[in-house]
């Protein structure tokens, strides 16, 4: 059965789809407070898979026990939970789902892996790898519209997803960042730069690149992306996409 | 066991109570009946959230049960139940200092909302808190029985009439005082 809803933004909405068909299948429970958010259809529709659970401790530890009883589980985050620090275990297999960029700080804080899918399509294969993956993962949802077309293929958890390929430097951004990094890229390949552009929906604990940084900035460094801890933050500021542009431009290491 | 048998029909007061004897610490009684007479049927989860308890749990079963911190031991258990959809029934072992986190409160209030028919709590008290936990049990909407915690009968009937009822969560407050007359 196909699930076709309209929400808050399209990334809620395909999140809303994805839960419903999760849901359907009994693929995952659902852990809710009070505000269920992308999950308020599925409760609607499958209450027997959805748990509300309003406190913030016990929220987290009702998904442990869905998850100790053989299932599996995803944990909506509302912006009340601003304790994931002492709530949250990073070595238990947890999949938590949120619109709010306070959690990005407080995830990366524990070591959470960060996956914030760039385009509705990516939502559901992402949300099912999270499943899969065997340690916490937040995933977060940003809330603006996206306008670029959805480059195809299937995200793969933990790998970057090449958008353009160039050899003049690597331009990198996640979430609310790929418009600009889609539109900066293209400001540079008419000046004749051409550059990598790579997707990074998923941020590893570790691995150099500071998930806040991705709401408000991209990220520069030498082509390829071996090492994101060469990776450097260029924030978007209230700059224009020609002004990005520019600066980017006058930082890339192989102008 | 099946819907009518009871519990007596299987257990011998004394087979418990000589359980009992070989273990450690309070609530010997409460653990060797669960022991005995409930947790070897196969379709029981047992999740121990009371330190008090713990030497007891430890002593008697050696693995197959879940050890988690007060305060987060009936939201585990609750998330269990729900998982399970009354496939098993969930145990959980808390006691008064578990009933003095938040945690267990919020747990108690949402396992009372949802289809959590199967999840049983079993909290050791002192018999003068009893009254005042009874309060907050049955106010977040729980089935509650008051057990004497050194009576073997009376463990065995709780454990009996939790076993039957599938229609909300029940608290067992098993007193670890005899009860004042």
């Amino acid at each position: 059965m196909t699930h076709q809803l309209l929400i808050a933004s399209p990334l809620e909405d395909a999140t809303a789809t994805a839960l419903l068909t999760l849901a359907e299948a009994s693929a995952a429970m659902i852990v809710v407070g009070r505000e269920p958010g992308p999950a308020s259809e599925c409760l609607r529709r499958f209450p027997e898979a959805v748990l509300t659970a309003p406190g913030i401790t016990s929220r987290f530890a009702v998904a442990d026990g869905v998850r100790l009883a053989g299932r599996r589980a995803i944990t909506v985050l509302d912006g009340r939970v601003g304790t994931l620090a002492v709530a949250v275990d990073a070595g238990r297999p947890n999949v938590l789902l949120t619109a709010s960029t306070a959690h990005l700080a407080a995830a990366r804080d524990i070591g959470l892996t960060v996956v914030q899918p760039g385009w509705p399509e990516d939502v559901e294969p992402l949300l099912r790898a999270a499943l899969d993956a065997g340690e916490p993962v937040l995933i977060r949802l940003h809330r603006r519209p996206i306008e670029a077309a959805h480059p195809g293929g299937k995200p793969q958890l933990g790998t970057h997803r090449i958008l353009r390929r160039g050899r003049s430097g690597l331009i990198a951004g996640a979430g609310v960042g790929i418009p600009a990094l889609l539109q900066v890229t293209a400001v540079l390949a008419a000046r004749g730069i051409r550059v990598t552009a790579a997707e990074m929906h998923t941020i590893r604990c570790g691995s150099g690149v500071d998930p806040v940084h991705t709401n408000g900035a991209l990220f520069i460094g030498p082509a390829g992306l071996e090492d994101a801890r060469h990776l450097v933050p260029i924030p978007f500021g209230s700059r224009s996409v020609a002004q990005l542009a520019d600066a980017i431009q006058l930082a890339l290491p192989h102008r | 066991m099946s819907g009518t048998e009871s519990l007596f029909d299987r257990v011998e007061v004394g087979t418990v109570e000589a359980a009992a004897a070989g273990l450690a610490g309070p609530g010997a009684r409460l653990v060797a009946a669960l022991a005995e007479g409930v947790l070897g049927e196969g379709s029981h989860r047992l999740v121990v959230g009371s330190q008090l308890l713990r030497p007891a749990v430890s002593a008697a079963l050696p693995s197959g049960w879940i050890d988690e911190t007060a305060g987060r031991a009936l939201g585990v258990a609750f998330g269990m139940a729900a998982a399970l959809g009354g496939a098993e029934r969930v145990w959980c072992l808390l006691d008064i200092e578990s009933c003095d986190e938040g945690g267990t409160w919020e747990a108690a209030r949402a396992a009372a909302t949802a289809p959590a028919t199967t999840l049983t709590a079993c909290v050791m008290v002192p018999a003068h808190e009893n009254l005042a936990l009874r309060s907050f049990w049955d106010a977040a909407g729980w089935s509650v029985r008051d057990i004497d915690g050194g009576n073997v009968w009376e463990i065995l009937g709780g454990l009996d009439q939790a076993l039957a009822l599938r229609t909300r969560p029940i608290t067992l407050l098993v007193m670890s005082e005899p009860r004042v007359p």
